[in-house]
């Protein structure tokens, strides 16, 4: 190799001394020597986090998942176990909006034989404010993302962190890399507001037909960095791969794309098919006893039969499906 | 001696050391090394052959192949490329004021009114924005990939070992940091004119104060590979930093889909075919109709499935 080989950010851990070549990126990081814990400028901050569980016992549910899933022929392919950073941002919020939100009602005109119904439309004044407090997760590395961060970040938010204390980091940053934060406070509040507004926005579209005006203003109540174990798992079964998030603090999967076996593709055929014979036979049953609009029901029957075919027939012939919460 | 491809023409170009802008002598074009100023790269973690190995299991995934198909791709060529890029986050301010509208209502009907009338008054605002925006910096970057975003991991000062070491290609620059920047900021304005835009119909002043937090020029590695199968050529885009497949073209499982189609079409067909029969019938034979259409909906999912696309990339989710 030539001259290329460090190339990163050199930083020596102002505790253990230990050389480090950290991402140019880097904002916080966690020594993976001392754990220490700290700016890139040597000063240091106590971090929050959530503990994982034992590394074996992760080790094992993931197993028993994967042998349950695949029916025991997977060979994982790579398997990391983080602890990735977040950002937990606290705001308070106030919105104010203005817009209108129109329906269609119905009336009864004329008497006697000329009586008919009659559509028109009212408006509705939506206006008013939203006060609410937000709790944001954000995933403290830039422009990265990984499978089911989105489902880490739910984790997140309803998590409880603690301070993490130096003797309980260095054993850790042993077992699990430390992912090191590269978005500092600034932007992650810039990033919650930009999102609260986001959030109020579509809230306040879902209420009107038109929305006139709809400002934000957020405060910032407090900011956390906290890392959040996960145990993140490429698989292969049958020559495919699949890819898998298991939380490591609740011992659950997060999300996990599995193959979809024989057993499930047939049941999923079957009740497609099941379905149809089932709606035949209401319909031959029940639609003698509306005379008038007997083969209209049928048909309308036959529609939902299509779909719900359709349906579990798409289901049936997917290369894989997603669970998780288990 | 550095070679740099031409960010217009893509031949390369032997550079030396130190030289800032370079004519390159195949298309007359001028283009910018950005030696000395400060420059990153996202290191090449993965070679060809991971890359390629990565990308024939998700072709096969994509492809729904069988496990007993197979699949035989036969690389053609591999190329690394260092394309050049510019990342830069700004964050701004937009205040500004003019006509918004507002509605009048009348005839009450219930909680709500039959009539509404709009009308514009003043109306003032303030937007607070922070924007990170992306800006290919060679010409010659592939169309395929024009949706590309870096996808993270560690990023390191740059030096051409990285390149050289990995046998990749970097690329010059058309685009220099002022120029860059300048388009940051036309790129921003345009999204506070579309937050604005949403206001008011008219917009009577407007202030914007926008400030370049960080820019800086990043190469990024990519793996363009060339592959046949069964005599067909296609072609697959891999990021050498994260072993994802950005885009590629890849052939569809011929056996799968036509029999996917064979069955789609026997069940339309059939389902078809007995469900007008019975129409036609007499009551109450013609209630048992949900089945064959039933059969028809079961037919457009396999039709669906046997339809399925031959190009695209890895997603990322966010």
């Amino acid at each position: 190799m030539s001259s290329a080989v460090v190339s990163g950010l050199a930083v020596k851990c102002p505790n253990c001394g230990a050389s480090l070549d950290l991402s140019p990126d880097t904002i916080v990081y966690v020594c993976k020597y001392c754990g220490w814990s700290g700016f890139v400028t040597s000063e240091q901050i106590a971090i929050g986090g959530v503990l994982p569980e034992d590394v074996n016992a992760v080790k094992a549910s993931v197993e028993s998942f994967l042998k349950k899933r695949t029916g025991g022929n997977y060979s994982v392919s790579e398997q990391k176990f983080i602890m990735a950073p977040f950002w937990l941002v606290k705001t308070h919020d106030h919105t104010r909006y203005n817009g209108y939100r129109s329906e269609t009602r119905t009336m009864t005109v004329g008497s006697g034989k000329y009586q008919h119904t009659q559509a028109y439309t009212v408006y509705r004044p939506v206006k008013g404010v939203i006060d609410d407090d937000l709790l944001l997760p954000l995933f403290a590395r830039r422009h990265e993302t990984m499978f089911a961060l989105e489902k880490a970040e739910e984790a997140v938010q309803g998590a409880s962190p603690v301070q993490l204390a130096q003797d309980q980091l260095k054993p850790l940053a042993k077992t699990c890399e430390f992912l090191s934060s590269s978005i500092g406070l600034d932007e992650a509040s810039h990033w919650a507001e930009t999102k609260v507004s986001d959030i109020h926005r579509s809230k306040v579209q879902g209420m009107c037909t038109k929305v006139f005006d709809c400002y934000t203003e957020v405060s910032i109540v407090s900011s956390q960095l906290v890392f959040y174990p996960l145990y993140s798992v490429r698989f292969q079964d049958k020559g495919r791969t699949f890819r898998m998030l298991f939380d490591a603090a609740r011992g659950i999967v997060l999300e996990a794309e599995v193959p979809i076996t024989e057993a499930q593709r047939a049941g999923f055929l079957i009740a497609g098919y099941g379905a149809s014979a089932a709606f035949a036979g209401a319909s031959y049953a029940v639609a003698p006893q509306f005379t008038q609009n007997a083969m209209a029901l049928s048909l309308v029957l036959g529609a939902i039969a299509l779909g719900l075919a359709a349906y579990t027939t798409l289901m049936a012939t997917r290369s894989q499906r997603e669970v998780g919460g288990t | 001696m550095t070679t740099y491809a031409c960010p217009v023409c893509g031949k390369g170009i032997d550079v030396a050391e130190g030289d800032k802008v370079v004519h390159c002598h195949y298309c007359n074009t001028d283009f910018l090394t950005m030696e000395g100023e400060e420059r990153y790269v996202m290191p090449a973690y993965y070679n060809s052959s991971d890359c390629f190995e990565i990308f024939m299991l998700w072709a096969k995934k994509q492809g729904e192949y069988d496990e007993s198909t197979p699949l035989q791709l036969h690389m053609d060529s591999a190329t690394l490329d260092f394309y050049p890029f510019w990342v830069i986050s700004l964050e701004g301010t937009t205040t500004f004021t003019g006509l918004g509208e507002d509605a009048e209502y009348s005839w009450p009907d219930g909680d709500a009114y039959r009539q509404m009338r709009t009308f514009l008054r003043p109306e003032q605002g303030t937007f607070d924005r922070r924007f990170e925006l992306l800006f290919p910096a060679a010409k010659d970057f592939p169309q395929e990939l024009k949706s590309y975003q870096i996808p993270g991991r560690a990023r390191k000062y740059f030096s051409t070992g990285f390149a050289t070491d990995a046998g990749g290609t970097l690329h010059g620059s058309v685009l220099g940091r002022e120029a860059a920047e300048q388009l940051a900021n036309e790129a921003a304005k345009q999204q506070f004119s579309l937050l604005i835009d949403r206001e008011v119909d008219r917009v009577d002043t407007r202030k914007d104060a926008l400030n370049i937090v960080e820019s800086y020029y990043v190469y990024v590695p990519i793996w363009s590979f060339g592959y046949s199968f069964k005599g067909k050529g296609y072609r697959a885009f891999v990021d050498a930093s994260t072993e994802r497949v950005i885009f590629a073209t890849y052939p569809p499982d011929i056996r799968e889909r036509a029999s996917f189609m064979g069955i789609a079409l026997l069940h339309i067909l059939v389902g078809g075919v007995v469900a007008s029969l019975l129409y036609l019938q007499a009551t109450p034979l013609s209630y048992l109709v949900p089945l064959p259409l039933g059969l028809v909906g079961a037919g457009v999912a396999y039709a669906y499935r046997s339809l399925q696309p031959t190009r695209g990339g890895e997603k990322l989710e966010e």
